[in-house]
């Protein structure tokens, strides 16, 4: 404990300081209900931090795209999301370098992570160019005949 | 609920949505995108119903430190019934403006911008504080 040795007419410091202690108990049994989310996900409270900024920047950029204010391409607008993306990875190598003593715990907490982190990228590809190009060749095999180059190697990447 | 049938039970219905919602955008079926929703406005019914039962246990109960076992205080809950608020007004109003109604894409998007920012604050003070969940 902190004694104070000085005192003020204006101001009741230890009244002041016991709130301050008080504010971050509540603000400590208050957010431990992460734990929960922590355990569900298998994601840290940085990579859900991440994720939530991500997707708020995102959903920003949509709605000035899909209203017109904004004359940026799809990818652009998902630019916020593959950020997060790349960064998780890149947070989930960090950790694994500093994890190197226990080599198995940390690799397989490595492949768990990689993995969320490849489907989410790819589900949020597959979206883009879909909002790009209007819908994903591959679903609708009766266009094969019109582009029957598509599926011819050099082309792929109009899937 | 215990945390598996909670977790089991939130990802059944995110993958029912899934599904709809991907019939629905693929135009396989032709429902109205509130019976789309069907699966969450069920959540959203379960969720709200579980958080008012924890705050009425939370008064009934005499909790030490105002703390309950899940080590929820009571503003947290009550927190996370506006959270439900917020996420059925969204829902609502995605619902009008997929169904047509002229409505800005700004305005259906406050209510989700309001909770993520809530989340995002939430979340800050979790890194910031000694805890063992960063």
């Amino acid at each position: 404990m902190i004694d104070f040795h000085f005192s003020s007419k204006w101001i009741n410091f230890r009244l002041v300081y016991n709130w301050i202690l008080d504010l971050e108990k509540k603000i400590y049994t208050m957010l431990l209900r992460l734990k929960e989310i922590v355990q569900w996900t298998r994601m840290s409270a940085f990579e859900l931090f991440l994720h939530l900024l991500s997707i708020l920047v995102f959903s920003v950029l949509v709605a000035a795209k899909v209203e017109g204010d904004l004359s940026a391409s799809w990818p652009t607008i998902f630019a916020p999301l593959f950020i997060c993306d790349g960064l998780n990875a890149y947070l989930s190598l960090i950790v694994f370098v500093r994890q190197y003593r226990d080599l198995k715990k940390a690799s397989i907490r490595l492949a768990c992570s990689l993995v969320v982190i490849a489907l989410f990228f790819t589900f949020k590809i597959l979206l883009c160019q879909k909002l790009a190009k209007g819908n994903l060749t591959c679903a609708e095999p009766h266009d094969y005949d019109s582009e029957a180059n598509v599926l011819e190697g050099q082309n792929l990447y109009r899937l | 609920m215990a945390a598996v049938q909670k977790a089991l039970f939130s990802s059944g219905i995110l993958l029912v949505t899934a599904i709809l919602f991907a019939l629905r955008v693929d135009k396989s079926v032709d429902w109205n995108w509130f019976l789309i929703f069907i699966p969450l406005w069920l959540f959203d019914a379960v969720m709200i119903t579980y958080i008012i039962v924890n705050i009425i246990i939370h008064f009934r109960t005499s909790l030490c430190g105002n703390v309950d076992r899940n080590d929820m205080t009571k503003n947290r809950k009550y927190g996370l019934l506006v959270f439900c608020v917020f996420k059925i007004a969204f829902q609502v109003l995605l619902c009008l403006r997929l169904e047509g109604f002229q409505i800005s894409l700004y305005y259906v998007l406050i209510p989700l911008w309001a909770v993520l920012v809530a989340g995002l604050v939430d979340n800050f003070f979790v890194l910031k504080a000694t805890s063992p969940y960063r």
